[in-house]
């Protein structure tokens, strides 16, 4: 029945992906530049944040949610590929390719979102439907991947309609391009939230490497998302929740490819 | 000021005893016999002043004492806490009737009135769960009064609540519980979006007490919040009866103006009533679960009233950490009680613990104990059929014991007029034998 509190919580991490990762100079920390073996000295985002200071020392008595973000580009892609289509549905496939980041050296607990567009109706319900428990993260490349494992799990991203609800509208502004998530209006897509919670897993590589994958159905009728459409992308939230709001979680922004010919 | 809340709050205390204390020595005078036979009126009548009046204090009753014997508590089915405590009354005043020279009266009374003990174990003897029920998990972290809510304790703290609550979600429950005032961060009316990641990555929802500061205002409720695997959180209920003066925020006329006299230390809330919440269960279907808040639990009137709206299970969420192990045991025991009156089962889960899960005779399933950072859990039986105290709650039992008295007034004759004569009759004549 008992218990002792020695478990380890080790919390799975795509996100850890992104979030435990920075690289070098954290006002550029996303991973537009493949990371330099050489600058891995160089602060990380959280690292530069917090200064000299811990996040205990940083925590603040009346922690609220952030309003902004710290967003940086990538050469990450995003893709949507329609898988098969039947008379009454169509299947797809959402991927990541080619995340790169420096890991995070900051101890602390993260959530670290992935935020992506996916169909809507006109009622403002979702048009499409997961076909698995959340996204899948892995390591490697398309031909050569494996389940990505941080702080001993795997790491899957779990859909979050909390974090849709109370986060995400706080964060989307028709204006906003490097703090905060476009308005996707008349789009027919909106912002979904998956994430999970990882602790910093010290013994982890210098730079975290990952591919995502989500299969969904919707139906026939939806279209593919508009690669023209700049708002429409991914971002790879990684938020600390002990911090004050004063220090914008950092995001780092996988920009929408062309479908595959 | 925390002190002169204490003093006031003692001095209130004291005034209520030398009042029962006044009355029964009023009493004698009239004949022991008269004092001892209304000593379960008066004892009845003062506990329930000194829980439910203004003074809002329901600890150290009788009944808390004999708590943890389920077969002594049986009769709070009928009568509460209030009866349980005014049975306890009336046996001690029969034995003292015995030892002070009434053995013909004191000896068959206190022996036939401790025969309801026999009552109890029988009722227990009968006492069949049923099938089913929900899986309750504690998370009892332990976690040091002066470190509960502080910042620069948030990670270390959140630490060992997930790795608790890891090892507890291992065991696939239908709810995760923490303590009262477990969660740092403030919630608001929708709840807590952190708490709701946690519940999602746990894929259990997760029952959190935490804090939600009142808008635009220094005050703030002492909440319990619900998350849900999705990271849908909502706030399951507020504690209805923070400690008077010492935290509930001034509410009342006469409160605020006192406010403006003195340093109020008080920022809690008083809400209105304790809160019930549907949780899914792994099952596929839904528990509704009545919320007492620290010692909120130690108020039958609550954990009544949540049955009476349909409560299935009670859940108990406390700290004791500030308070000490002197609360910690006797909230422990008293929650039996609540489990008793209600024919409902209870877990109670408190930061220092000790946490525990009881059935709805009030007979414990399993415990973690006090002052040990752990997790466990436990299936809680599904309801009983509704006792009579979920209706009639404690108006019959003090009735019942004023009618004599007002009989008695009526009739010009003792306050307390059969028993008391019969005592005295009895004593009489064994002093001229």
């Amino acid at each position: 029945m008992t218990a002792r509190p020695g478990l380890r919580w080790t919390a799975s991490a795509l996100a850890a992906v992104a979030l435990l990762a920075a690289s070098p100079g954290w006002a550029s920390d996303g991973a537009h530049v493949a990371p330099d073996p050489t600058t891995a000295a160089t602060p990380t985002y959280y690292e530069s944040a917090v200064g000299s200071s811990t996040v205990s020392q940083l925590a603040s008595p009346a922690p609220a949610l952030p309003s902004t973000l710290q967003v940086a580009d990538s050469d990450a892609s995003l893709q949507f590929t329609p898988l098969a289509a039947a008379s009454d549905h169509c299947d797809w496939q959402l991927h990541i390719e080619g995340f790169q980041r420096n890991h995070e050296r900051v101890d602390a607990v993260y959530d670290m979102v992935l935020v992506v567009p996916l169909p809507v109706g006109a009622t403002g319900r979702d048009a499409f439907q997961p076909l698995q428990r959340g996204v899948d993260v892995a390591e490697g490349t398309l031909d050569r991947s494996a389940p990505l494992i941080y702080g001993g799990e795997r790491v899957l991203l779990k859909r979050n309609v909390g974090l849709e609800k109370m986060l995400l509208p706080g964060l989307v502004g028709s204006s906003r391009g490097s703090t905060g998530l476009p308005d996707l209006s008349g789009s027919g897509y909106q912002w979904t939230a998956w994430d999970t919670i990882v602790e910093r897993d010290a013994d982890y590589g210098a730079t975290i490497q990952a591919r995502a994958a989500l299969n969904y159905r919707t139906a026939p009728c939806v279209s593919p998302p508009d690669p023209g459409d700049p708002r429409l992308a991914a971002y790879v939230i990684t938020w600390i929740p002990a911090l004050p709001a004063g220090v914008p979680p950092y995001a780092v922004r996988i920009g929408l490819a062309s479908p595959s010919p | 000021m925390i002190w002169s809340a204490f003093a006031g709050l003692v001095a209130v205390l004291s005034a209520l005893a030398a009042a029962l204390g006044g009355a029964l020595g009023l009493l004698a005078r009239r004949g022991a016999g008269a004092a001892l036979a209304a000593v379960p009126l008066l004892w009845a009548s003062f506990e329930f002043a000194r829980s439910e009046g203004p003074s809002g204090l329901p600890w150290l009753r009788l009944s808390d004492a004999v708590a943890e014997w389920p077969a002594l508590i049986q009769c709070a089915a009928l009568g509460g806490a209030t009866l349980v405590s005014a049975w306890i009354a009336a046996v001690n005043a029969a034995l003292a009737a015995a030892v002070w020279g009434r053995r013909r009266a004191g000896v068959p009374l206190a022996l036939g009135l401790a025969a309801g003990a026999l009552l109890g174990a029988l009722v227990l003897q009968g006492a069949n769960l049923r099938p089913g029920g929900s899986r309750i998990a504690a998370v009892q972290p332990a976690i040091r009064s002066a470190d509960r809510l502080s910042p620069a304790h948030f990670a270390a703290n959140l630490d060992r609540l997930l790795a608790l609550s890891r090892g507890a979600a291992a065991g696939a429950p239908d709810l995760i519980v923490w303590p009262e005032g477990a969660w740092l961060r403030p919630a608001d009316a929708e709840g807590e979006p952190f708490l709701g990641v946690i519940a999602n990555v746990l894929g259990t929802p997760v029952l959190a007490g935490a804090r939600r500061p009142e808008p635009g205002s220094a005050w703030r409720w002492n909440s319990a919040v619900l998350a849900l695997p999705g990271g849908l959180t909502r706030v399951a209920g507020d504690k209805v009866t923070p400690l008077p003066f010492y935290e509930r925020a001034p509410g009342g006329r006469l409160a605020r103006a006192l406010a403006r006299l003195v340093p109020w230390p008080g920022t809690v809330r008083a809400a209105r009533e304790a809160g019930i919440v549907e949780v899914p269960t792994a099952r596929g279907d839904r528990v509704r679960v009545g919320i007492l808040i620290c010692i909120d639990a130690a108020h039958p009137a609550l954990a009544r009233s949540l049955r009476r709206r349909g409560a299935e299970l009670l859940v108990s969420v406390a700290n004791e950490a500030d308070s000490g192990p002197w609360s910690a045991r006797q909230h422990a025991a008293l929650v039996r009680l609540r489990a008793v009156e209600t024919g409902l089962a209870l877990a109670r889960v408190a930061n220092t613990g000790p946490s525990l899960w009881v059935d709805p005779w009030g007979r414990e399933i399993a415990r973690l104990d006090a002052d040990t950072p752990a997790f466990g859990a436990a299936t809680a039986p599904p309801p009983r059929p509704a006792p009579p105290y979920v209706a009639l709650g404690d108006a019959p039992v003090l009735a019942a014991l004023f009618l004599p008295a007002l009989a008695g007034l009526v009739s010009r004759s003792r306050a307390v007029p059969r028993v008391s004569r019969w005592i005295d009759s009895t004593a009489h004549e064994e002093r001229t034998r």
